[in-house]
């Protein structure tokens, strides 16, 4: 029981930091701390799906542009309250989730990786193409602004954060975190134990859309604008980059590995064109040989005990 | 008259779709992964044709076999150096394949630069019967394609490493026990993949455009035509290549032009929900 | 095995740290205050994009720019202070716009932003930079939704103006190839669906209209389309005296290539994008040919700044400009130091006083904003483009025509 200590040290450390942040810090970085926590909710969101419940969502970029776009419409085009509309295209989302999730997840294979592929460049391309509807490659705007200070900004990406950690955690440290482990490393034994996998994938399916779609739909509350680029590939690559450094099936590691790639990105920003192919190659190099990411890295200092890999959360068998 | 041109070009089209989704039914099959990074030699191929073309003045057929080679030279290394460690977990391939996709894609940025390229046609003119228009470079890369494709058929059916690749499709573990070299077969059967995306994109080079991220969109055609095909079946891939690029063809002209590709998702989407196992699907064996 | 990933685990967190760390240092030390100093540079944040889909823009923003800041420099600089150029990789992306307007105002202490390349990212960008009261000069992104914010709220963006082209003249740079060149009576519209080219249709329709020319049939392709046998038999059918095209993207050379394979009888004129790009051209053998297209600057004396830029472009760096991305950089940048040298001081509201009633001379004509919405105006006397149309590869100028290489080149086939 170790772990769940660490990562209640964890989040009480984390949020004194991020108390101190304001004070200390000059205001621009505030609004990187800020990009930071959008891509740390994201990430995470992505991390529950991929690193629990054993599914790959290679267009989840789809949901947090839905939560972004959702907003847009609600607060930029109908004047709704920004408050309401962030609670209503959350909803969205989880509407989405089912309506993709069912078809797919009654299947074994890639089948969900594939759809949301497919239906995140879907999207994107009618993103683009609907102008009346979606306003094309200028977005959507107008959406109302609901503080003056970066600071307020701040802080309610804390909370953001923060609540998507902690329904991440107790998803996955109940009794459905153990149904999700028992799914993804033995689908057949659940099954047999009279386990519905695809009720269980749903759940956590839904729960990852409405992670992903409250950070998208914060993102275009704060910038003030939803854009196709809420929909892009490269977001959910970002994502998935994020949790391979952090490491996989940790959650921790969302948020350690969203510090680090939103602050080195700020600082290389004169790498230019070379960013994007150090990003992938230090992917790549993570996924052969750094399976456990920083999180685990971390823990295995903490824990300050041997430990081999394959006894590691969310490790696998190198 | 206008349905006859239609269903030409479509099939001109399918040809190509078919030659493309072949490869990747092949290594889903035989090695069970979900191969992300399946664009990459596509992209690749139009780039090694760009380059032995347009920079060394080769002439096309040495620069297409030249291609073909270097990515089926590729191909082999990919998978002995990446995915033969991780081969068994079927999230880290994924991961591993799209993260090798995107690196790629930023190499060939790297190499070659981001903007858009193109090559001169290997054969310029348009043919006219009675009315109905054939482009020669068209047809010299449809009948190019149904050749490889023949060759493909007859060398799963004919040769003895068909027949070895065939059966590590349905049935691994007694492939294993009956002394086949499971593992040589598939990384032969992953370069085989990389060529047969290299080759269409040698085919296409002087149609379409060459650019980085070319390689995405006939990733997921591809995906698509094997999803509606049935997992695994050759048959059924080959069908649905057809059927898709008509689909395509059809109802850009008589619903409308922007739906080309929005009828494919559909097309995609009703197949999983109705049908998931495919057209031809038996989920076990090529 | 272990052992090794357990290493490079090590070295992993250690390379990352210390990548962090090296970071946060570097952050303290940058600081630049004391402004209006002479001795401080005048510093100009450049917001483009230099990675993602638009990447290739990037790098000849920046080659431009440098001109302009060579020049400016060279000549005194802005009211004695030298030109400080600071560009940022917007990526194309609203939220890297964002965050590199912000690092460029808050961090390095810019002077003044210009730049950005996709509309959504200028919207955006615009608010930061109202906020913080910087001069912002928005050089390529078009939509006349950025024009239409200004209009509205012209006392909050009392400091953004924009330099780049409106959707009105892109289409108004192609209306003389039907009107003047071949004396169209009708068109088609071919075109890829995006807004952008939405947005071009209904200007030019508007515009063509106005003109006595009428829309016979309208086209919008998917940008991933790769097949349009269904489009070039529609244009048949609609029998148009002129095609316009409006694919600006990868599909527009599979459907030029079509398009002269199919021998269409009818003379074609694209808008600015990958069809006007002569290294995209220079491969595509005769199949270039007879297309016309619209540009914002060639090498002709169409003010007595332009030949001599487009000579010193192609020596310094060894290739051709594009006509759009660099000149409307460096248009840019010399507007902004032209201003406040006529100004006299680095008094903001002096400095948008004068770019709204001045005018300034740049390599596309003469730049006069528009009182209000803070558009540079287009046409006879202000900024105006220029017609081409590809020839074995060289784009040889039809209009205006006191500049033009030649008059309009007729393909065997057209009609």
């Amino acid at each position: 029981m170790k772990e769940k200590k660490l990562n209640l040290i964890f989040i009480l450390f984390w949020l004194i930091a991020l108390l101190l942040v304001p004070p200390l810090f000059p205001r621009y970085l505030l609004h990187v701390f800020i990009i930071a926590h959008i891509y740390a909710a994201f990430a995470l969101s992505w991390d529950l799906l991929a690193g629990y419940v054993g599914e790959l969502s290679l267009g989840h970029s789809l949901f947090f542009g839905l939560g972004a776009y959702s907003i847009g419409y609600l607060s930029g085009k109908f004047g709704v309250d920004p408050w309401l509309s962030i609670g209503i295209s959350c909803i969205v989302t989880v509407v989405w989730g089912l309506l993709i999730g069912l078809p797919c997840l009654r299947l074994r294979g890639p089948y969900l990786a594939i759809v949301t592929l497919a239906f995140q460049m879907l999207f994107f391309l009618l993103a683009n193409s609907l102008y009346n509807l979606t306003g094309g490659e200028e977005g959507i705007r107008n959406i109302e602004r609901v503080f003056n200070s970066t600071e307020s900004y701040y802080y309610l990406s804390v909370f953001l954060v923060i609540i998507a950690f902690i329904i991440c955690y107790l998803l996955v440290s109940s009794k459905y975190g153990l149904i999700f482990r028992t799914i993804r490393e033995n689908p057949e034994a659940a099954e047999a134990a009279g386990v519905n996998i695809v009720n269980y994938k749903m759940l956590g399916y839904m729960v990852s859309a409405l992670i992903a779609g409250l950070a998208g739909s914060y993102q275009a509350l704060y910038l003030k604008i939803a854009t196709p680029d809420t929909l892009s590939m490269a977001l959910t690559f970002s994502a998935i980059t994020i949790v391979a450094i952090g490491g996989k099936g940790t959650l921790v590691g969302a948020v350690l590995g969203s510090y680090v790639t939103t602050f080195i990105f700020d600082r290389f920003a004169f790498l230019k064109d070379y960013k994007m192919l150090m990003y992938s190659i230090v992917l790549v190099l993570c996924v052969l040989f750094f399976r456990n990411g920083l999180a685990g890295a971390v823990k295995r200092v903490l824990l300050w005990r041997k430990m081999g890999v394959d006894n590691m959360p969310g490790g696998g068998k190198a | 008259m206008a349905f006859i041109q239609l269903v030409i070009s479509g099939v001109l089209q399918g040809g190509l779709y078919a030659l493309i989704a072949l490869g990747l039914t092949l290594t889903l099959g035989v090695m069970r992964i979900t191969d992300l990074s399946y664009g990459v030699y596509y992209t690749l191929g139009a780039y090694f044709s760009f380059f032995f073309i347009i920079k060394l003045g080769f002439n096309f057929v040495l620069a297409g076999i030249l291609s073909v080679v270097l990515a089926f030279l590729i191909g082999l290394l990919v998978e002995r150096l990446l995915l033969r460690r991780i081969i068994s977990d079927e999230l880290s391939v994924m991961i591993l394949t799209f993260a090798f996709a995107y690196a790629l894609e930023e190499i060939i940025v790297f190499v070659w630069g981001s903007p858009f390229r193109t090559l001169p046609p290997y054969a310029i003119g348009t043919l006219n019967i009675g009315g109905i228009l054939l482009e020669k470079q068209r047809l010299v890369s449809f009948a190019v394609a149904v050749v490889l494709i023949v060759l493909v058929l007859l060398f799963l059916k004919k040769t003895r490493f068909g027949k070895a690749l065939r059966m590590v499709s349905q049935q691994q573990h007694g492939a294993y026990l009956v002394g086949i070299d499971v593992q040589l077969i598939q990384r032969l059967t992953f370069a085989v993949g990389s060529f047969l995306a290299a080759s269409a994109a040698v085919l296409l080079s002087p149609i379409y455009l060459v650019y980085p991220a070319m390689g995405w969109s006939p990733l997921l055609k591809a995906f698509g035509i094997v999803i509606l095909g049935g997992m695994g079946s050759v048959k059924g891939t080959i069908i649905a290549a057809f059927a898709l690029a008509l689909i395509e063809v059809l109802s850009s002209y008589y619903i409308n032009q922007s739906l080309s590709q929005v009828s494919f998702f559909v097309v995609l989407i009703l197949v999983i929900l109705i049908r998931p196992s495919g057209l031809f699907g038996n989920r076990e064996g090529v | 095995m272990v052992k090794r990933n357990k290493l490079f685990a090590v070295a992993m967190v250690l390379f990352l740290l210390v990548g962090t760390l090296g970071c946060s240092s570097q952050s303290q030390s940058g600081s630049g205050d004391s402004k209006d100093n002479p001795k401080q540079p005048y510093k100009i944040g450049l917001l483009i994009p230099m990675s993602g889909d638009a990447g290739d823009h990037g790098q000849i923003m920046i080659d431009g720019a440098k001109i302009a800041q060579e020049e400016i420099n060279a000549a005194g600089g802005i009211l004695g202070r030298q030109v400080e150029l600071i560009p940022f990789d917007s990526a194309a992306n609203t939220e890297k716009g964002v965050t590199g307007a912000k690092k460029l105002i808050e961090q390095d202490k810019v002077d003044a932003l210009v730049g950005t390349y996709r509309t959504g990212v200028a919207l955006a960008v615009m608010d930061v930079a109202a906020d913080a009261k910087i001069p912002f000069l928005i050089s390529m992104a078009a939509s006349d939704e950025i024009r239409n914010k200004i209009g509205k709220d012209n006392s909050y963006y009392k400091y953004v103006f924009k330099v780049a082209p409106d959707v009105a003249d892109y289409t108004a740079n192609l209306l003389p190839f039907l009107t003047d060149i071949t004396k169209a009576k009708t068109y088609y519209y071919a075109a890829e669906n995006t807004a952008w080219a939405k947005q071009l249709g209904s200007v030019m329709k508007k515009q063509a209209e106005a003109a006595g020319i009428k829309l016979v049939g309208e086209a919008y392709v998917d940008t991933s389309a790769t097949e349009f046998t269904a489009t070039i038999m529609d244009i048949k059918k609609a029998n148009p005296d002129v095609v316009v095209c409006g694919i600006i993207t990868a599909p527009g050379v599979p459907f030029a290539k079509q398009y002269y394979d199919a021998k269409v009888p009818v003379p074609m004129v694209v808008t600015s994008g990958v069809l006007t790009i002569p290294n995209t051209i220079k491969n595509m053998g005769a199949q270039s040919d007879y297309i016309s297209f619209g540009l914002f600057n060639i090498d002709k004396p169409i003010t007595d700044l332009t030949v001599p830029f487009w000579e010193k472009f192609q020596e310094k760096y060894g290739y051709r400009g594009t006509g759009f991305n660099e000149v409307k950089t460096y248009d840019s940048i010399r507007i902004l130091a032209e201003a406040i040298n006529k100004a006299g001081s680095f008094d903001k509201d002096a400095l948008a006083k004068t770019l709204e009633t001045e005018q300034f001379k740049g390599l596309a004509g003469t730049y006069k904003f528009d009182e209000t919405d803070h558009q540079a105006k287009w046409g006879e006397g202000y900024v105006n483009g220029v017609l081409a149309e590809w020839k074995d590869g060289k784009a040889q100028v039809i209009w205006p025509e006191n500049v033009r290489d030649s008059a309009l080149i007729r393909a065997p086939w057209w009609k």
